[in-house]
């Protein structure tokens, strides 16, 4: 789809659940390619059905997917490390200016690493997550900055095979991220 | 004591000047390495902190030019990086840094950096 991708769709949706209830999500694609599958579950999908659809196989799906206790949503994660306003010096001004300036070189950041993942970019893509990870690394972050280490490791490999599932994470762990730092700014 | 610190990440240069602050450090912030070299050469602080990871790769050859210059190469400089091989405290010592800090950078160890590298006795915390 254009604007965002279904994979980055999901990721910001599991990103805003944070803990609570999980919507199930089924992904429809006319991409075969093996990995397809397992790159929309590591997305956090739940199910996947190929196009040309059958109304079955989606029928099939919704249901396997609706049935039963809702599953819950992966734990909520405490984002920004305990330590925090120990490392600011007990400052919380300090910590909420530094919030606000991360959050507003927060767009640009993001879109320099999306735009390096379509343009299968590993240069760019390693220089614009090292900037990203750099920054979240000053508040802890360690579940944003180890999916940054990950897709800045395919690029500095050069290998991109996945990386559209990296980045949906990442996305996902930087919008849990961003929106428990919005709390604070 | 005066400082330098080039670094194009904002958060960290604003935590950074924040924290060192309050501990009687007065921080001049220099977002590329073109801009350190400029303020090091016009101004020359009593430390310079450098991050060698900065956009266009220049963070490197920045120490290499500070620790050439007669006006510059006997300033302390103390190197931050986002990442590094094993190699890469030793690659920076060889340029002349004094000492090597893998980012995220906690503030109290660079505090303790600079006085070690500028002689001074740290102020309590």
């Amino acid at each position: 789809m254009p604007e965002m991708s279904g994979l980055e769709a999901t990721a910001a949706i599991r990103g805003r659940e944070n803990g609570g209830r999980r919507t199930p999500i089924i992904a429809m694609t006319a991409r075969v390619l093996k990995g397809d599958r397992e790159e929309c579950l590591a997305a956090g999908m739940d199910d996947y059905v190929s196009k040309p659809l059958s109304p079955k196989a989606l029928f099939q799906a919704i249901d396997a997917a609706t049935s039963g206790p809702p599953r819950p949503s992966q734990e909520p994660l405490a984002v920004i490390g305990d330590g925090l306003v120990a490392h600011m010096g007990g400052d919380r001004a300090l910590l909420r200016e530094l919030a606000a300036i991360f959050l507003q070189d927060y767009p640009a950041r993001l879109a320099a690493v999306r735009a390096a993942v379509g343009q299968r970019d590993p240069g760019a893509l390693e220089a614009a997550v090292h900037a990203l990870r750099g920054a979240a690394a000053n508040f802890g972050a360690d579940e944003a900055v180890a999916a940054a280490v990950r897709l800045e490791t395919m690029a500095r490999e050069r290998n991109l095979g996945g990386v559209e599932a990296a980045f949906a994470e990442l996305f996902g762990c930087m919008t849990r991220f961003t929106v428990e730092l919005g709390g604070l700014a | 004591m005066k400082i330098l610190l080039a670094d194009d990440d904002r958060v960290l240069t604003t935590l950074l000047t924040g924290r060192l602050r309050p501990r009687g450090v007065e921080v001049v912030v220099a977002h590329d390495a073109m801009q350190a070299l400029m303020s090091a050469m016009r101004s020359p602080p009593d430390a310079i902190v450098l991050d060698i990871q900065m956009p266009g790769g220049t963070g490197l050859e920045a120490l290499r030019k500070l620790k050439t210059s007669t006006k510059t190469s006997s300033i302390p400089v103390i190197v931050l990086s986002g990442s590094g091989t094993k190699d890469t405290p030793r690659e920076v010592t060889e340029l002349g840094a004094d000492e090597f800090l893998l980012k995220p950078v906690d503030p109290e160890a660079l505090y303790q950096a600079l006085c070690r590298a500028t002689g001074q006795a740290p102020a309590p915390s």
